[in-house]
């Protein structure tokens, strides 16, 4: 290195401030938000108290609360049962050709803008929307369905907007199995169906816990899919806090439900790095 | 699992000929554009060790890959003791294959390595653990049966892979390069180790590799390839000693390969003059003499070369030529010798002596004698010139 400790805190500094003002001092102003209490008219009240995560812990809360894990841990296994086969078939059966464009198909949805893509959802699953429409015309349903406001469509939603979360981390894993893996194993006596279960799907597994992870994790802070496709018989945490903040006019009790939010995310992360170390010491 | 005596002759036709185990009959493969074999025969016999050589792309591997299943032939058919494989699946074959890059699973462990194809077949699980534990003495990886393929060093996890291939007992072990990555030193070791195996278990196997001294020291038959053609086929002796071309003789041990223009020739002996210098009578040893252009390609073993610095009396006869040094090359146990056998040859000649001949006082531009008996010049095929 050759420069004195001096010398490179100086030169680190810039960085240092830049984490610290806009990284560190919004999160320590939101923890220290989360023990102070509201006064009349959303005043906030500079004065320490737990009466915020005491609130937290009321029923109507942590059914909310429970609602979001389950609708995350939904996504996320919905999005791993309809990508597997996405990605098996883009890393094992696709011509290079197909592949790519599969590929762009499959990350399209990160390119349009995501209100777009729920109005678009808001027409299918609408009282007089297409799918309504179609089922009636067919004659499998006599009146209108509602879709709309039921975890059908606050999961769907998520499906769609996180299925590439899924996709690309397990197309990922699956491309980096070794043809020669999959040779011996048919060579030792496995069919296909062998192969898949003793030697593509464990080796698959980083891929699976990547997506999972990427896809629970801002399941969990989501709100905009709750919001419009949604109704308050299926908000989640995400809409819980935005109401706090707009709606209520309760920093407090949204700041002290967003550390909550961080907490939860945290120990996700907390999770995945397990796995990740556990994967890269065995591989 | 060794098979007795009886075992091994009951494996033979009444008829008294080794009934083959494998049978390659008129196989065509081609890649893209490329032909790799055509109308490629070959069979293998029960518990025999039979060797594929042959320079990179000369079909070796393929061959491999078809007889595995891992590739399917344009035409011909490939049987395993009498029954048509051709178009079975790699699984439903009798046949195992130790890969070149092992391809061990990188999330089991050694014992469930070997085990995976006892797994498969849905063994109990303690014959299972008898097996593996068989395979695992067998290539001498006791001990280790918890360590993960990461934690092996390469000569380890070469023996992993044969483990794995042995536990399941096939009727042919299919062996592509096993030991290229291996340090000549246990490359040594493990060559002499896999032949014990192999006659101990009277398992067939089928070894590809292009290294012609691992061929001669394994095998009981070497199969020499060039161009998805079988240049020869022979026991490792007789490839040494009687090459049929110029390639088996170039390719298997090392030949100082010349023309000469066939004199005369009789059932016991041909008259030869090499390289329009030397007279000469050979034995006949085949059908070479009858070259229509009358010239065929001849090889002299470098080892079998002498080289002296005075001529050498009347009571050592043989051919001798009196040649230039062009160079001395040291090589501890022996060294080599370049000679300019004439004045306008442009053919490389060189001797292999094992001590360094006139206490290693040999300069270039010296002029010595060199000498060798008819009976070591081995004549090749002809020589097709227009």
């Amino acid at each position: 290195m050759g420069r004195t400790p001096l010398a490179s805190h100086l030169l680190l500094s810039p960085a240092a401030l830049w984490v610290l003002v806009l990284l560190v001092s919004p999160v320590a102003l939101l923890i220290l938000l989360s023990f102070a209490k509201i006064g009349a008219y959303g005043r906030i009240l500079w004065r320490f108290s737990l009466a915020n995560f005491a609130q937290i812990l009321r029923p109507a809360y942590l059914w909310t609360i429970g609602r979001t894990l389950v609708y995350a841990g939904a996504t996320a296994s919905i999005c791993l049962l309809l990508g597997f086969p996405a990605a098996y078939y883009l890393s094992f059966a696709a011509d290079s050709k197909r592949k790519n464009l599969l590929l762009f198909a499959i990350m399209l949805p990160f390119w349009t803008s995501a209100l777009v893509a729920i109005y678009c959802w808001l027409i299918v699953l609408g009282r007089e929307g297409l799918l309504n429409t179609l089922l009636l015309r067919i004659g499998f349903l006599s009146s209108p369905f509602s879709f709309l406001n039921t975890p059908f469509s606050v999961i769907l939603g998520l499906v769609y907007f996180y299925l590439p979360y899924m996709v690309l981390p397990l197309y990922a894993a699956l491309e980096k199995i070794p043809q020669t893996l999959i040779e011996a194993s048919h060579d030792l006596g496995a069919g296909d169906l062998k192969t898949f279960l003793r030697v593509i799907l464990p080796l698959s597994w980083p891929g699976v816990a990547s997506g999972a992870i990427l896809i629970f994790v801002p399941c969990l802070g989501d709100f905009l899919t709750a919001e419009f496709l949604g109704g308050p018989k299926t908000y989640l945490l995400g809409n819980l806090i935005d109401n706090q903040f707009l709606a209520a006019q309760n920093w407090p009790l949204g700041a002290a439900l967003t550390v909550l939010l961080m907490g939860l995310l945290m120990s996700g992360l907390y999770f995945y790095g397990r796995v990740e170390v556990e994967e890269t010491s065995r591989v | 699992m060794t098979l007795t005596t009886e075992e091994k002759a009951a494996l033979k036709a009444p008829w008294g000929t080794v009934a083959p185990l494998l049978e390659i009959r008129g196989i065509s493969k081609s890649f893209g554009r490329a032909d790799v074999l055509s109308d490629f025969s070959l069979s293998v016999n029960p518990a025999e060790f039979l060797t594929l050589v042959g320079p990179s792309g000369c079909g070796k591997t393929t061959i491999l890959r078809l007889i595995a299943g891992f590739e399917k032939p344009r035409s011909g058919r490939i049987f395993l003791a009498g029954r048509d494989v051709t178009d079975l699946a790699p699984y439903r074959r009798d046949i195992h294959t130790v890969f070149q890059s092992y391809a061990l699973f990188p999330h089991y462990d050694v014992f469930e390595n070997v085990a995976f194809s006892l797994r498969i077949r849905g063994l109990e699980e303690e014959s299972v653990r008898e097996r593996v534990a068989e395979a695992l003495a067998l290539t001498k990886l006791a001990g280790l049966e918890r360590r993960k393929p990461d934690q092996l060093s390469g000569g380890q996890m070469q023996r992993v892979a044969l483990a794995r291939s042995l536990a399941g007992r096939p009727s042919l072990l299919l062996l592509d390069e096993p030991l290229g990555a291996l340090d000549l030193k246990l490359r040594r070791e493990m060559q002499l180790e896999l032949k014990n195996i192999q006659r101990r278990l009277g398992i067939a196997f089928v070894y590809v590799t292009h290294d012609q001294e691992e061929a001669t020291t394994m095998s009981d038959r070497i199969v020499v390839l060039n161009r998805g053609r079988i240049e020869q086929l022979g026991e490792p002796r007789e490839i040494y000693e009687k090459p049929r071309t110029s390639f088996v003789a170039n390719f298997m041990g090392a030949a100082n390969v010349l023309e000469a223009r066939v004199l005369s020739s009789s059932a016991s002996s041909v008259e030869l003059k090499i390289e329009d210098e030397i007279d000469c009578a050979v034995p006949n040893s085949g059908p070479a003499s009858a070259a229509p252009s009358g010239r065929v390609y001849v090889a002299v073993r470098p080892e079998r070369v002498a080289v002296h610095a005075q001529r050498p009396d009347d009571q050592a006869p043989g051919i001798l030529a009196r040649v230039q040094v062009k160079e001395h090359v040291f090589l501890g146990h022996s060294s080599q010798v370049y000679l300019k056998l004439f004045e306008k040859s442009r053919r490389p000649f060189w001797a292999l002596c094992r001590s360094a001949p006139m206490n290693g006082a040999l300069a270039p531009g010296q002029w010595v004698w060199a000498q060798f008996r008819p009976e070591d010049v081995l004549m090749l095929e002809p020589v097709e010139r227009t």
